[in-house]
């Protein structure tokens, strides 16, 4: 059984997650809203009741890598001043 | 021979319902009505928290959980708002948009200090409007703060065009600032906590090739000087801070996104991890109970970190 589940989801703010939900299940915020949750019954019910949309893991990694190369291109366009002193962003793994 | 209860007083106690969590952190105890064994402990994590109205990133913020306050972002934003525990509500915008500066003080009396490019610029806030004041000797971005309107701290930083940090400390008195003791090694984009004699800086960038390269260090300001502390779990840069000198917190950065770390005065632990990695956002708040707001990409999102006390069932599994 895989051990993540992938979704987007939009965060609504507070109590789009609560201590409780950390407690009770893996959970990882990723660029494009993509939501990586522990597969258990907590971690399904959480994607469900924030009425997320499953995506496969290859499906999730797209989204995120897209958003990811918009944000090296904003970088990429940034003086050499700026570019100095903040990284480039690097790619994201999702788990 | 003595007997275990002569010598320490009291069996387990038997009650009818649960000690309150608060109350029971460390006790045991026998809950008669669910004929199970019970105790509180302490445990800590992040959570959501409610959307700020404006997307940004290098914005600066200060205050507590539930009186928070942040300002600024970009190279020129100049929107405030304000955090009641719940969302966030526009008030009175900077006078000089900009981000990449510090702030320090409470919801009510706040100060922004530097800023985009090497700014001098110094505002302080009254709880609704921004008020010019004294500025910095040194103008730059990327520093840390720490303290309150009336007695401030500002250090590090870097001025373009260089590439290295800065070493310059000044000591704010609610009106104009003077110099402290030099920060070393030199720093920028670390994370500062605590008051201006009992300061702290986490981790940060030193000058380094192709980039700047983050760093471990721990320094202890006490009000004249700064003196080493107990060294990070692992380096890190833009990373935010919350808590005193002796009880700290750091999280988010650019090089490990969602690691938290708590500091006792000597040194670090790891707490519970962000649910997000956050970089160039703001962070303040108590060791027990500090904010994260925004990230690079400019983002609405904000997470609180909570530590307490719950009562739990005792298990043999």
């Amino acid at each position: 059984m895989a051990l993540f589940i992938y979704g987007t989801a939009t965060n609504t703010g507070k109590g789009f997650f609560t201590v409780e939900d950390r407690r009770a299940f893996f959970l990882g915020g990723y660029p494009a809203e993509v939501w990586v949750v522990g597969n258990n019954e907590k971690g399904a019910l959480w994607l469900a009741e924030k009425n997320g949309v499953e995506k496969t893991k290859a499906e999730a990694q797209a989204l995120v890598t897209a958003e990811v190369e918009a944000a090296q291109a904003a970088w990429d366009a940034l003086s050499e001043a700026d570019r100095l002193v903040r990284d480039r962003p690097g790619p994201i793994t999702l788990p | 021979m003595a007997t275990y209860k002569e010598i320490f007083g009291k069996k387990i106690q038997s009650l009818a319902s649960d000690i309150p969590a608060a109350q029971g952190e460390g006790q045991i105890w026998y809950n008669e009505t669910s004929d199970t064994f019970k105790t509180s402990v302490l445990s800590s994590a992040w959570a959501s928290g409610g959307a700020l109205n404006t997307a940004r990133h290098n914005l600066s913020g200060t205050g507590t959980q539930t009186l928070g306050l942040v300002f600024g972002g970009g190279t020129t934003n100049s929107e405030t708002e304000e955090y009641n525990g719940t969302s966030w509500t526009e008030s009175g915008d900077l006078n000089t948009g900009r981000g990449s500066g510090t702030g320090f003080g409470i919801q009510t009396a706040a100060v922004m200090a530097g800023g985009h490019d090497a700014q001098t610029t110094t505002e302080e806030y009254d709880g609704s409007t921004w008020t010019a004041s004294g500025v910095l000797s040194t103008g730059r971005r990327y520093l840390a703060g720490a303290g309150t309107q009336t007695a401030g701290l500002g250090f590090g930083g870097y001025a373009p065009p260089s590439s290295s940090g800065l070493d310059a400390t000044e000591e704010y008195n609610g009106s104009s600032w003077t110099a402290g003791g030099a920060l070393s090694p030199t720093t920028f984009a670390s994370a500062g906590c605590g008051t201006q004699t009992a300061a702290l800086k986490m981790g940060g960038a030193g000058a380094g090739s192709p980039g700047p390269t983050a760093g471990t260090d721990t320094q202890e300001y006490d009000g004249s000087s700064w003196s080493t502390g107990g060294a990070m779990l692992a380096a890190n840069k833009s990373n935010q801070g919350a808590g005193i000198q002796t009880a700290a917190l750091t999280f988010g950065g650019n090089t490990t996104g969602t690691q938290t770390l708590g500091y006792d005065g000597s040194s670090w632990s790891t707490k519970p991890s962000l649910s997000t990695g956050r970089t160039y956002f703001a962070g303040f708040g108590t060791q027990i109970a500090a904010l994260a707001c925004a990230n690079n990409p400019p983002a609405t999102t904000v997470e609180e970190f909570t530590t307490a006390a719950a009562v739990k069932t005792v298990t043999t599994s």
